[in-house]
């Protein structure tokens, strides 16, 4: 029997979509032996932007939660995700600095690495690839789906045998946007599975933002994925992906093997249901498909977390009623500079210009200096060629060098670091000094809080608690098998 | 099916904890009776008045609170209307609102101080939206008069920025 494989991303992309990454240290701990024991095929916990949080919001040393996840859970691959050049910062950083992160990451007890350019240009990761593959570690790139007349099923099946030549564990397509739809899953799957041949693993994931994800896992799976990434229950669907318990339920039906084990699934979900009520956080709800919804999204791409940036931009400017129209310019601008993906820092510099256009009434006459530096290549390679026309405008007319990729990759970073900060603080804390400005950075030291380590309670003896707390009840009586209580307030 | 509830200590799950909750949270009612599978759960409201009394007590008014709160949030706002009222100089203004620096990096020296005399298209500062950082540029050779916004402080578009006067010249008017 054919196994389909299940990478758990309740820690990950669960909390990214639908938590803006405050999920706590203290919510994760209590489940995670639970998590380890499941029987996933691995469990994603930790990307760039949770790394983030962890520093400006929730003042958790993030390295603390790694070390002890990657202590908590010893029989399960873990990955964390690292966003391309940027890693877990927002400027690009040189190859020491990322060969310094994977190698730190790799103390933590973690075994593979998952990694993506918003390019889906591979020369951007290919120094990951490599630096992985030499310390040990599973490397598992994505390729970033997008719509657009460029992004075909041979741009995908190139990219992918791209990612075989650098010798990868795995090829996963990632639809971070919902922008996906079974008609086109039928015809990308396979031709994925082509490019990577026998011998490597394929996935899967595809965000629910536009209702669609269910089906698109459906498709990915008549169609031979080996790999699917989803979530427990509370942190499924909206703008996460789907929950692991529909996916297994279509897979076993389909006669696939999953290895998940369902109490511990259950237990998992339920979890992260108390989770949710303790810390006052939303559930994932179901998105109902419209097809007129999809279209317009479709055209402009603006992910829903910039979409709520930019409008209160316009109203700071009293020029709300103006939305429609920035949209509209997005999608114009998004074509002109070569159809990025709309995934950070792209989303920006496309509606950033757009909103610039818009109320300046004159097309790229002001510009965000991220957009210069897009043109001259920083970033790396666009899918296609930015147009002549543009390309005129931004530059004024005048010749611009372009970036020269490799010599910035080679550019020594960390020993200068190291110089200012002084030899004898650790790896960990310079990767920090790397990544967060200096203020961010003495905040942090000054409201950091040890992790606290919870008591493990079981639903019932919580019940008790909670209804102790309530100030307007005066009398409680409970009768559970043997157990009998009584408490009078 | 058997050795599968035995391992499973749980009859009661934290989701049923939940709901239970919300509707000991979401009742006016004065008792509640409650029976699961394997639970029984009585629960009296109302400790004596001791709901009704709770409400009025704090409502009663804390008379230092209200008055600082407002005057707080006003001052990144109010800086603007008094500073645009007595400009004089060439503006330098924010092209959109967002976030100002005065230096290339953090504990950097910032572009320009007063009294810096600077050319046309030298860089003065940066405005970061969404994390794009946008150069402000002077418009013409003169001198830094006066910096209105404090590094990382919020602006809003057209918002003035720095004041610049034109360069004087030494000796003829021409």
């Amino acid at each position: 029997m054919n196994e389909l494989r299940f990478n758990e991303e309740t820690l990950r992309d669960g909390q990214q979509s639908l938590w803006a990454n405050r999920m706590t240290t203290k919510a994760m701990l209590p489940i995670a032996s639970t998590l380890d024991n499941a029987g996933f095929s691995s469990i994603n916990i930790m990307s760039g932007s949770a790394f983030e949080s962890c520093v400006l919001y929730l003042n958790e040393d993030p390295w603390e939660r790694l070390h002890l996840l990657g202590q908590l859970m010893s029989k399960t691959d873990l990955q964390i995700l690292i966003r391309g050049r940027s890693a877990f910062g927002w400027r690009r950083f040189p190859n020491d600095a990322i060969e310094l992160l994977i190698k730190c990451l790799k103390n933590t007890g973690i075994q593979g690495i998952a990694v993506f350019d918003g390019l889906n240009d591979m020369s951007n990761i290919a120094w990951h690839i490599k630096v992985a593959k030499d310390i040990g570690l599973q490397i598992h790139p994505a390729l970033v789906f997008t719509d657009s007349p460029v992004h075909t099923d041979k741009y995908y099946g190139a990219k992918a045998r791209e990612c075989v030549e650098l010798g990868v564990d795995s090829v996963t397509l990632a639809d971070a946007s919902g922008l996906l739809t079974p008609e086109r899953v039928r015809t990308l799957i396979p031709t994925l599975r082509e490019a990577l041949g026998d011998g490597k693993e394929l996935g899967f994931v595809s965000h629910d933002a536009t209702g669609l994800a269910s089906a698109n896992y459906f498709e990915a799976i008549r169609q031979g994925v080996n790999n699917v990434s989803t979530a427990s229950r509370p942190l499924a669907y909206g703008n996460s992906i789907p929950w692991t318990e529909e996916i297994i339920a279509f897979a076993r039906e389909q006669g696939y093997e999953v290895k998940v084990n369902d109490l511990m699934r259950k237990k998992i979900d339920d979890h992260f249901f108390w989770v949710a009520y303790d810390d006052k956080k939303p559930l994932g709800q179901r998105v109902p498909f419209n097809p007129i919804k999809v279209r317009k999204y479709a055209q402009h791409q603006i992910p829903g977390g910039m979409m709520s940036h930019l409008v209160s931009q316009l109203k700071n400017l009293e020029l709300e009623h103006r939305f429609p129209e920035v949209l509209e310019e997005a999608g114009r601008v998004r074509q002109e500079l070569g159809y990025p993906v709309m995934v950070t820092p792209f989303s920006q510099i496309v509606g950033v210009q757009a909103v610039f256009n818009v109320i300046e009434g004159e097309r790229y006459k002001t510009m965000p200096s991220d957009l210069l530096q897009y043109a001259r290549g920083y970033y790396g390679k666009p899918a296609a060629p930015i147009d002549p026309d543009i390309l005129d405008r931004i530059f004024e007319g005048k010749y611009e060098e372009p970036v020269d990729q490799e010599e910035f990759f080679l550019e020594p970073l960390v020993d200068k670091v190291r110089a200012k900060i002084g030899a004898y603080r650790s790896d960990e804390e310079l990767l920090l000094e790397l990544f967060f400005s200096h203020p961010t950075l003495e905040k942090f030291h000054k409201n950091k809080k040890t992790i606290e380590f919870p008591v493990t309670r079981l639903p019932l003896s919580t019940l008790i608690r909670e209804l102790s707390k309530r100030k307007d009840i005066s009398r409680v009586r409970l009768q559970k098998g043997a157990l009998r209580l009584e408490q009078i307030f | 099916m058997k050795s599968d509830k035995v391992s499973l200590t749980y009859d009661l799950t934290y989701k049923d904890v939940v709901d239970i909750l919300k509707i000991i949270d979401g009742s006016t009612s004065e008792e509640l009776h409650l029976e699961l599978e394997n639970l029984k759960l009585d629960v009296i409201m109302g400790k004596g008045n001791k709901a009704a009394i709770a409400v009025p007590v704090p409502a009663a008014p804390k008379p230092q609170a209200p008055v600082q709160v407002p005057e707080k949030k006003m001052s990144a706002d109010e800086k603007k209307p008094k500073a645009e009222a007595e400009l004089s100089g060439i503006p330098i203004r924010s092209p959109l609102g967002g976030t100002f620096y005065r230096s290339p990096a953090p504990g950097e020296l910032p572009f320009a101080k007063e009294g810096d005399t600077v050319k046309a298209g030298d860089q003065l500062g940066i405005v970061e939206v969404m994390k794009l950082m946008n150069s402000i540029r002077a418009p013409q050779d003169g001198v830094i008069k006066e910096v209105l916004v404090e590094n990382e402080s919020t602006v809003a578009m057209d918002q003035v920025l720095m004041l610049m006067e034109p360069l004087p010249k030494k000796k003829s008017k021409k």
